[in-house]
């Protein structure tokens, strides 16, 4: 009835949970209610959290401890595996992009120096624009930016990798959609998206900044690398002090060698290492802006993009959170676990018992020394003999009454029935009354006194003297044939 | 049997719906009803509970088969009025294990334990003088008593009924216990109070339970919606779709996905039923129901090209950004001195090229799957009137389960047609926040937390809007 999920780990990931619990709750809902309200309410009486994630989770610890072992991998455990290997892809590929635009940035073969307006403008400021860019979708939907939104989501390499990932993994059940931006489609798992390639493209960023610091490093370590400034712009060398200046404000404090001097400004400038010979520069004037645009790295490409992937994966793990707690089975289950329980009891399953039961025989016709009782006071005493010609077509000698008096009364009518030496006795029974052992008693009590060639006839009246009806009439004849005396019958007249 | 909660013993003639009192104060299917007599052969007890702490317990007895024997027996032991329920005892001791008198025993057995006395009578049929010996049987035990006048069939007898039980009873009510709906079954419990006053412990946890059934029936209420609102959620943002590859028969892939659509609705619709039955505890309630009719001109249906996710149009912008990127590097070569013609050119040339080169791509493969392809979808349902004809449909079923009554053994009908306009009688400004969260379904493929919630606030107000107005149609 209920899938039980597989689990190696004492503690899976929140994404895992996430879907494995609305999974097995899911199916959850075909026990009873009730049953699922007692069983929650149970859990929930030995969870001492108040945190409903927590609540949740242990919740599932405990149920789940119930369950059997199956080797078969889940969806959740594919998603959580792609998830991680997505992330482990796009933290190389980032690497890799930095090691290759490290080094054709810091390509130096002697001739020329590296100039620092371009390393500046690919490194700083291109990924200054991305930052923005970045920002710009981990806004909240909004209308007017949902088309940009929508154009930053599809040139994220997050969303690309993701995509491709799925259609090689082969991936096609729905959790798959959770990793897709441009197909998770419910609110929830569409912020759970978003943030997803966030990160993702964050993992590729921190990786890409870390390669390039890294690269840098150890080019500015193991190789011999100069450094000029160039641009088309019209800046003099007291505009770039000033430029450069505002720039190391960041780290002057920390790092005062990391602000480029006046002089080096100057003294670095192509035009002028084109005028002089190369022999007569001042090492430091080729040199002395490693520091700078190192810091100037750390500053505004790695240190940024490792605040929005910490803020990512916290809004990631938050989303993750929402995914599992906006669940409308697992609010269900919260509900349940903070419900009063009321339960009304249940009866211990007494069945019915079958009641295809054959139909008495009828009785035979003889209307000789026939006599009528009425029964609890189905009819009137007096209206007896008329009631039994008019519906019965029979003719009794004498009617009595028995069954509301006293026990005695009853012997004493029985006396005189015997007296009359019947072949036929009617019984008049109202037919609503149910059948009771008191007048088995009496039917008995009848037979001892009137001998077993006597027909003791059965005759269901229904209130003001009408004629019995099917359902009631069925019950009585049910009545008739258990009895066990072949010469009961049951007529209920026409 | 603990007195420390009230306990009151249903009892009487067999057949007079002892079992369906039980069932319907109890919300139990399960009771054995039946019109043979002898059914219920032992005493079962139903407790009513709030979190462990029974708040009242209800016996279902057996049903007297011989009084006047047992009348004739206590008679023959009288002592004097003091000792009646003491004779009554020694009547119970002398005679378990005599197979005549186990119904009898069994009955007597919970009220001589302190149980309070439910005598049960068919209103809709004669009074009878063999009932006397019952009733004197039990004013015997000199237990608190309480007459009710069930109505089994359509006759009417309650005043000569009245004039007969007043004479042996303190508490006589009618209760129909196969037709009571909830108010009525909290009306009765607040009577068993009355009953119960000459115990004030009894008489507080009574209070607590009508409070708790008071406070459950809200919860239920909130719970359906909540299943109704899911429903819809799960119908307006309905689709289906298949891969639709260049040659294939668009027209049979698309009635396919119709198909699959209709069958995923309707299942869904029989799974909330379901659902919303089992919460008022029918789970073996079954309910006749016609399917509505959805039309497939109000489908919304679209085949469109798909890489790695991206849509065409997505596809071209983002060929078209990536243009422009790269224009933009022609632009900074040149100095700016082409005024951005290259990102414009690289914009057109991108977006251009992705479209007019979607096709080849979607041949390209990567380890033998391909990227992209054409895919046909279907939904969500267009039709501005299908969440109203749904939740239409959804509150009437919800009206008739939540006041269907245990003791009910046939089928359930819900008659389509009245459910289709019940949504008329929803309260104006509650119609229109509906008509705004069925929007945001169908735009947004869903709705948060806080639309949800308050989506199932509005549902639970049109019950209420429903039960006000009687506009629910046949009456449970």
């Amino acid at each position: 009835m209920i899938r039980r999920m597989h689990d190696s780990a004492p503690e899976r990931s929140l994404l895992a949970a996430a879907i494995e619990i609305p999974a097995w709750l899911e199916a959850d809902r075909e026990t009873p209610y009730d049953e699922r309200l007692h069983r929650d309410r149970a859990i929930a009486g030995e969870v001492k959290r108040s945190d409903p994630l927590l609540r949740v989770r242990e919740w599932w610890r405990r149920i789940h401890g119930h369950a059997v072992a199956d080797s078969t991998p889940t969806p959740a455990a594919r998603l959580v595996r792609a998830q991680r290997l997505i992330t482990v892809l796009m933290g190389i590929l980032g690497a890799v992009a930095g090691l290759g635009a490290a080094s054709a940035i810091f390509h130096y073969d002697g001739t020329w120096p590296v100039n620092v307006v371009t390393v500046f403008a690919t490194l700083v400021l291109l990924q200054l624009l991305l930052i923005l860019l970045t920002l710009l979708l981990m806004l909240p939907r909004a209308p007017g930016i949902g088309a940009i939104q929508d154009l930053i989501g599809s040139l994220n390499p997050g969303a690309f990798i993701a995509a491709l990932y799925r259609r090689v993994a082969r991936m096609d059940d729905r959790q798959a959609n959770l990793l897709l931006w441009h197909e998770a489609r419910a609110p929830a798992a569409a912020r759970f998206a978003r943030w997803q390639m966030v990160t993702w493209s964050q993992v590729a960023a921190v990786a890409f900044n870390a390669a390039v610091l890294a690269t840098a490093i150890g080019l500015i370590a193991f190789t011999d690398l100069a450094f000029g400034w160039s641009t088309t712009l019209r800046l003099d060398a007291n505009d770039a002090f000033r430029i450069t200046d505002a720039l190391a404000a960041p780290w002057r404090p920390l790092w005062p060698a990391a602000t480029p001097d006046p002089e080096l400004i100057r003294s670095s400038r192509f035009f002028r290492l084109a005028a002089a010979s190369p022999n007569v520069v001042p090492p430091a004037d080729l040199t002395g802006w490693w520091p700078f645009l190192l810091a100037a790295i750390v500053t505004y490409g790695l240190l940024p993009r490792c605040l929005l992937l910490t803020w990512a994966s916290w809004r990631l793990h938050v989303a993750t959170r929402h995914l599992l707690l906006d669940d409308p089975q697992v609010r269900a289950l919260l509900d349940r676990m903070n419900s009063t329980e009321i339960r009304l009891g249940t009866a211990a399953g007494e069945r019915v018992h079958s009641s295809h039961i054959a139909e008495p025989p009828l009785p035979p016709l003889s209307d000789a020394d026939a006599i009528a009782i009425a029964w609890s006071g189905a009819i009137p005493r007096d209206t007896v003999s008329h009631w039994i010609a008019q519906h019965l077509h029979r003719r009794v000698a004498e009617a009595f009454n028995a069954g509301n008096g006293t026990l005695a009364a009853d012997e004493a009518t029985l006396d005189r029935i015997a007296a009359r030496n019947p072949s036929t006795v009617f019984i008049l029974v109202r037919a609503w009354e149910a059948p009771l052992l008191e007048l088995k008693d009496f039917i008995g009590a009848v037979r001892e006194h009137v001998g077993a060639q006597c027909s003791i006839v059965i005759v269901p009246v229904a209130a003001d003297r009408d004629l019995a009806t099917a359902a009631q009439r069925a019950t009585w004849s049910r009545w008739t044939a258990r009895h066990g005396d072949a010469a009961v019958y049951l007529e209920s007249g026409a | 049997l603990s007195a420390t909660h009230p306990v009151f013993a249903i009892v009487g003639h067999p057949n007079k719906g002892k079992s369906s009192i039980a069932a319907t104060l109890a919300e139990d299917e399960t009771v054995a009803i039946s019109p043979d007599p002898g059914t219920t052969r032992r005493s079962h007890g139903f407790q009513m509970q709030s979190d462990q702490r029974v708040l009242y317990e209800l016996v279902d007895t057996p049903g007297f088969q011989r009084p006047r024997a047992v009348l004739t027996w206590l008679h023959e032991h009288e002592r004097g009025a003091d000792s009646r329920p003491a004779v009554v005892r020694e009547f119970v001791a002398g005679h378990a294990d005599d197979e005549r008198f186990q119904d009898e025993c069994e009955l007597l057995r919970p009220i001589l334990a302190g149980a309070g006395i439910l005598y049960v009578v068919d209103g809709a049929n004669p009074y009878g003088a063999e009932y006397e010996a019952e009733m004197e049987i039990l004013r015997w035990t000199g237990q608190p008593r309480m007459a009710l006048i069930n109505l089994i069939g359509a006759g009417d007898y309650v005043d000569e009924w009245r004039r007969a039980l007043n004479q042996y009873f303190s508490i006589v009510r009618v209760f129909d216990a196969v037709r009571a709906d909830f108010g009525k079954r909290l009306e009765l419990l607040r009577a068993f109070r009355e009953l119960g006053e000459v115990n004030e412990g009894w008489a507080r946890a009574l209070d607590d339970a009508v409070n708790a059934l008071e406070l459950d029936r809200s919860a239920r209420h909130r719970r359906a919606a909540g299943e109704i609102a899911e429903l819809l959620i799960d119908v307006l943002s309905a689709r289906e779709s298949a891969p639709a590859p260049e040659g294939s028969d668009h027209l049979a892939i698309e009635n396919a996905l119709i198909e699959q659509l209709k069958a995923r609705i309707r299942n869904r619709e029989a799974a909330a039923r379901r659902i919303v039955q089992d919460l008022y505890r029918h789970r073996s309630l079954e309910t006749q129901e016609q399917q509505f009719n959805l039309l497939s001109g109000d489908l919304f249906s679209e085949r469109s090209f798909v890489i790695f996710g991206l849509s065409a149009a997505q596809l071209a912008m983002t060929g078209a950004a990536t243009g422009a990127v790269a224009g933009g590097v022609i632009d900074i070569a040149a100095g700016g001195a082409s005024l951005l013609l290259g990102a414009g050119l690289g914009a057109l040339v991108g977006g251009l090229g992705a479209m007019l080169g979607s096709n080849r791509l979607a041949k390209v493969q990567v380890l033998g799957t391909p990227v992209g392809g054409f895919r046909l979808s279907v939904g969500p349902i267009t039709s501005p009137n299908l969440p109203w004809v749904m939740l239409g449909r959804a509150l009437l079923h919800h009206r008739l389960v939540a006041e269907r009554n245990h003791a009910r053994r046939e089928a359930l009908i819900v008659d389509a047609g009245a459910g289709a306009h019940l949504a008329d009688s929803i309260e104006g400004g509650r119609r229109r926040r509906l008509s705004a969260a069925f929007k945001r379904i169908r735009d947004h493929s869903g709705l948060t937390v806080p639309e949800r919630d308050a989506l199932i606030d509005d549902i639970t107000g049109a019950m209420s809007d429903l039960g006000r107005h009687g506009a629910a149609g046949p009456a449970p």
